[in-house]
This record gives structure tokens, sequence and C-alpha cells, in this order.
């Protein structure tokens, strides 16, 4: 297991460090940071000072040395629109998108297992269908355009909810519904195929036999083991439901990070924007290195095939 | 009641009764199979003949007849049958052309991802070892990212324009096909037939064009229809926040984004290209869901 736990952390480390290099990369070829940062007519010997200043007259690997040096430091640099460090940014606006996506993501868990489940055990039957007829759904729902639709019936038609901000919890209703239907909608349709793959098996037809009761069947023997390949989905649906944030916090006036994000980018706000990716960075890879962890200690065949195959 | 419940009493006239209702459930699926090909050839014909069936040029504009309402709502006039947006531009020209320029982005952009993604694919399962570690961690972490944040960041600093964008929404979804050819092209080297060809003395190119690409080829193109869907998504995501396709052209999500600020006085505006991209990526999914159920029955 110890083994596992470390192979495992390499490969984060690895994936961090390529990310954080596509970072570096992609917001240097994308243009000159000061032809976004200088008003057009500034005068060339003001453009040089900025750039010995800022250290863009370096060569680019010294450059790019001097950017991991920073960041292993914790310093994220200054906010060109604010004045002021990105991480402070950030951090006013982290509670608001915790809430939001806390929300979302365990709403979306609890309904993708919950109707996942009870369609498998209904197989081929009215709800079954009715269920999968609304994840099919769910899935092609552009976020944005359910956003707007939940804005013509329950702001514009029966005058319910606000349409933007966040004052109290009706605030909170429409953004968390966006964010977390498309995701409930891919976790029920996982669950559901993972559940059926587990009923075909011989040991479920052995405590048929056994006349063991619905509940004894389905919760002891089946759930655990259809859990096992949910797992995998709720690391996937985590990155997703990130870059959903962006959209429904824009839309919905959310005061969070992703609208923060929305701003930096549409700003050229190069701290910020960096901040923000290389933060959702760390956090999906953390995340998916715990569900990677929760899959191994699930199931111990897991651990022993990672190893035989060099860690994956 | 489950599966097993069922083959036990088949004499069971409630198990008759259910399993009549499977049956005609089952033959009910085609028919939502069919509406969705329908539905999939009408937008596909709209986009290739959109130059030709829009009666209006998308950016012409008549400022008389600004927010006017769908012909068939008080209001409205037979001119515009979906109705003009602010700039009393033809709500319906512009949807035809925005359908087109959409589409050409979605499919050329997940083509582009569909190829690189399976030549990756394959080079990693040929070159095993090093080569293969190498091009499965950026596999990794392209599965693991929020693809869209970085698509935003991209193209808010290069730019937004039809080709970037392409390129972008391309980069998005590689790694799914080249999981699958990889994957693929593993277990398929090891079946007999390509033993015997590799012992006849073929090279090894020749061997892969002949006998291991168009045993995987089915499998990419289910792959492809189950992506599409997305591709659309993200592009029209991008194009909504303003980030992708710029006016003068427009796109769904742009003609979308746009219609955002008049939902209390217009909604039409909004509510075309909305459901225009609900409907297109809902019936590619039922499509693709279907295609692979029917060619591969282990998914289902």
């Amino acid at each position: 297991m110890a083994q596992f736990l470390l192979i495992k952390a390499v490969r984060a480390a690895i994936a961090l460090w390529i990310v954080v290099t596509f970072v570096f990369v992609m917001l240097r070829l994308t243009g000159d940071p000061l032809g976004a940062l200088l008003p057009e007519d500034t005068a060339p010997d003001i453009v040089e000072a900025y750039r010995v200043r800022l250290g863009l007259d370096q060569p680019i690997i010294v450059q790019y040395v001097r950017y991991m040096a920073t960041l292993l430091q914790g310093d994220f640099g200054i906010s060109f629109f604010n004045n002021r460090p990105a991480l402070e940014l950030i951090g006013e606006r982290l509670d608001s998108t915790l809430l939001l996506g806390g929300l979302s993501y365990l709403l979306a868990i609890v309904l993708g297992l919950v109707f996942g489940v009870a369609a498998a055990v209904n197989q081929g039957g009215v709800f079954d269908r009715g269920v999968m007829v609304v994840a099919v759904m769910g899935y092609s729902m552009p976020g944005y355009f359910l956003a707007l639709l939940l804005i013509i019936v329950f702001t514009i038609e029966l005058r319910w909810l606000p349409p933007s901000g966040a004052a109290g919890w009706q605030s909170l209703v429409m953004p968390v519904i966006t964010l977390s239907l498309a995701a409930a909608s891919q976790i029920a349709r996982f669950v559901r195929s993972a559940m059926l793959e587990v009923l075909r098996r011989s040991y479920m037809r052995t405590a048929d036999t056994k006349g063991l009761s619905h509940l004894r069947r389905f919760g002891w023997h089946a759930l655990p083991n259809a859990a096992i390949p949910a797992v995998t989905v709720l690391g996937f649906q985590f990155g997703l439901m990130v870059g959903g944030t962006v959209i429904v916090e824009t839309v919905f006036a959310w005061p969070g990070v992703g609208r923060l994000f929305f701003q930096a980018v549409s700003n050229r706000d190069y701290a910020v924007v960096q901040a923000i990716l290389l933060m959702v960075a760390v956090s999906v890879i953390v995340v998916n290195y715990l569900v990677d962890v929760l899959y191994g200690v699930l199931d111990p065949r897991i651990r022993q095939v990672s190893r035989a195959a060099g860690g994956r | 009641m489950t599966a097993t419940d069922r083959s036990d009493d088949a004499c069971d006239p409630a198990f008759v009764r259910r399993r009549g209702w499977v049956d005609r459930a089952g033959l009910r699926r085609p028919w939502i199979v069919i509406a969705a090909a329908v539905i999939l050839g009408i937008f596909l014909s709209a986009a290739l003949l959109s130059p030709w069936l829009q009666p209006y040029a998308h950016t012409s504009q008549d400022l008389s007849s600004f927010l006017l309402p769908p012909a068939w709502a008080a209001g409205g006039s037979a001119q515009y049958l979906l109705g003009t947006d602010d700039l009393g531009r033809d709500v319906l020209s512009r949807l035809l052309y925005a359908t087109r320029i959409s589409a050409a982005i979605a499919v050329l952009g997940a083509g582009i991802g569909a190829v690189v993604g399976s030549i990756l694919g394959m080079v990693a399962a040929h070159f095993r070892g090093l080569v293969d570690e190498t091009i499965m961690m950026f596999v990794d972490v392209q599965a693991t990212m929020p693809f869209i944040i970085f698509a935003l960041a991209v193209l808010a600093l290069a730019g937004g324009s039809f080709w970037v964008l392409v390129i972008v929404v391309g980069i998005d979804g590689w790694e799914r096909y080249a999981r699958l050819a990889r994957g693929m092209v593993l277990s398929t080297n090891q079946a007999p037939y390509v033993h015997a060809v590799r012992a006849a003395g073929l090279t090894e190119l020749p061997i892969y064009a002949r006998h291991i690409v168009p045993n995987v080829l089915p499998a990419l193109v289910i792959q492809f229809t189950i992506n599409l869907p997305g591709t659309i998504l993200l592009e029209t995501s991008i194009s909504f926040l303003g980030l992708g396709i710029q006016p003068p052209m427009t796109s769904l999500g742009q003609m979308l984004g746009q219609g955002r600020d008049y939902l209390l006085f217009a909604p039409w505006i909004a509510l075309a290209p909305g459901l225009t991209i609900f409907a297109v990526t809902l019936s590619i999914s039922i499509l693709g869901d279907w295609l692979r159920d029917r060619l591969d029955p282990n998914l289902k």
C-alpha cells in the first residue's frame, strides 16, 4: 500500500509540473504581456524599462527558472488591474466558490447515486427509462442555456428568485441546479451501468437463491461493488465542475473565483489568471489523487495491478 | 423487481405484462433514434445550405423593425419568421449562419482531436516503454484538467478567431482517442492474424494501414459521435462568454450570449440558438449511445 501511495504521489507531482510548465509556455506564447499591460502609445524607452523590471528581457530559460522559484516561494504576483496580490483577491472569493461548488458537487453525487441505483434495480421499467431520458437530456443541456431558462421561469415569469448576486439562500438555488444537473446526469448513468454489471454476477444469483431480502442483496452485496467503478467518475466530474463554475458564476454574477477568473481573463490580468489556473490544477490533481487512493483502498486488486504495470 | 426475478418467474402474469412493456419500449427505441437522425439531418442540411436558405445576410440591419417578435406571436411579421434582434437583424438568418459556423468548428475541431489523439495512441502502443509512459502521462493530465479554463485563458490572450477556436476545441478530447487507440492496438497486436502477417514478412507500416487501423476505426468513429456534443458545448460556452467567435461573424453560443441581455423583452433572441444547440447535442447523444450499444454489446 505504501508503494502504491508513493507511485501515485510521484505521478501527481509530475502532472503538476506539466501543468505549471504549460501555463508558463501558454502565457508567454500568446503575446507580449507588455502589450496588454501598457497603453499602445507608450514611449519605447518606458516599454524597455518595464521589460527589464519584469525580467522579460532575460532568456526564456532564465525566465522559466525564476517563474518556478517564485512559485515555490508562494509568490503568485500582483494583479495589474487591482494592484493587490493575486492570492489575496482569490482568497476573498474562495468561500463563495467553495459554498456553491461544494453544495453542487454534493447534490450531484447524491442525486446521481440515488437515481442511478434506483434505475438499475428497475432495469427496463418505466422509472428506469424516465431517469435515463432525463439523464441524457441533462447531459446534452448546455449549462448557460439551462441558466437562462431558469432565469426566464423563476425570475421573469414567477418572480420567485433573484436573477443574480449573492443575497441569501435564494441566490444559490439556480446556480446550484445549473452546476449540478450535468454532473448528476453523468454520475447516474455511470452508477446505473456499474450496478447492472454487478447484478449480472453469479454471486448476486447466489444471494438471490439464498433468499436474502432486497435490502440485503442490494445494500450489502451489489452497492459496495458497484461503488468501486463509480468512484472514478467523481474525480472526473470534479474537474468538469470546476470548469462549470466559471460559466455559472459569470451568468449569475456570483462573487466567486470563477467570475474573478473571467474578469481577469477579459482584462488580461496575467498574475490573477496564472494564480487561478495553478490553484485549479493543484485542487484537481489533489482530488484525483485522493480518488485514486480511495479506489485502491476499496479494491485491493487495483494496488496489485498498478504495481505490476508500473503505476497505471 | 430485477432481471434475475424475471427469468425465474416467466409464467407469472405480472412478468408477461412487464415484458410486454419492455418489448414495446424496445420497439420504441429506434423511433427515438430515427427522430434524432431526422432532427440532426435537418440541422446539418441547414448548416450546409445556409447561404441559399438565409432570407437576409446575417449582418444586414433593419433599424425600423428591431426586437420584432416571431411571426406567430402578437406583433410579429411574416417578413421575419423568428423575429429580429436589437439591431433589427433577422434571427432566422443569423441562426442559419451561426449553425453553419458552429457545426464547422465542432466537426473540424473534433476531427483534429480524433486524428492527433489516435495517432499518438498508436505510437504509444507501438513503441511502449518511455514513449508510452510520456504520452499516457499527458493523457492523464489532459483528462483531469478542466479544459475550458485553459481554453478561455488562451483565447483571451491570443484573441478569438475561427482557426484559433478550431485548434483549441480540437485539443479537448484528444486524450480519449489516444487511450482508446492505444488499448485497441495493444490487443490487436496480439491477434493471431497480425502475428501471421508479421511472420509473413509484412513491414510495420502496411500492417498498420491494412490490418490494424481498419479494426480500430469503428471504435474511433463511435468515440467521435460520443465526443461531438462535448465539443459543441465547449465552443458554444466559450463563444457565449464572448471569448470565442467575434462579430461580425457569429456562432450559436455568441448569439445566445447577445440574447442574454434581452431575456426580459425579447427572449426569442436567446431561445432560438439555445434550443438549436440543445436539439443537436441531444440528437447526437442519442445516436451515439445507440451506435455504441449496437456495435459494442460489452459497453451496454
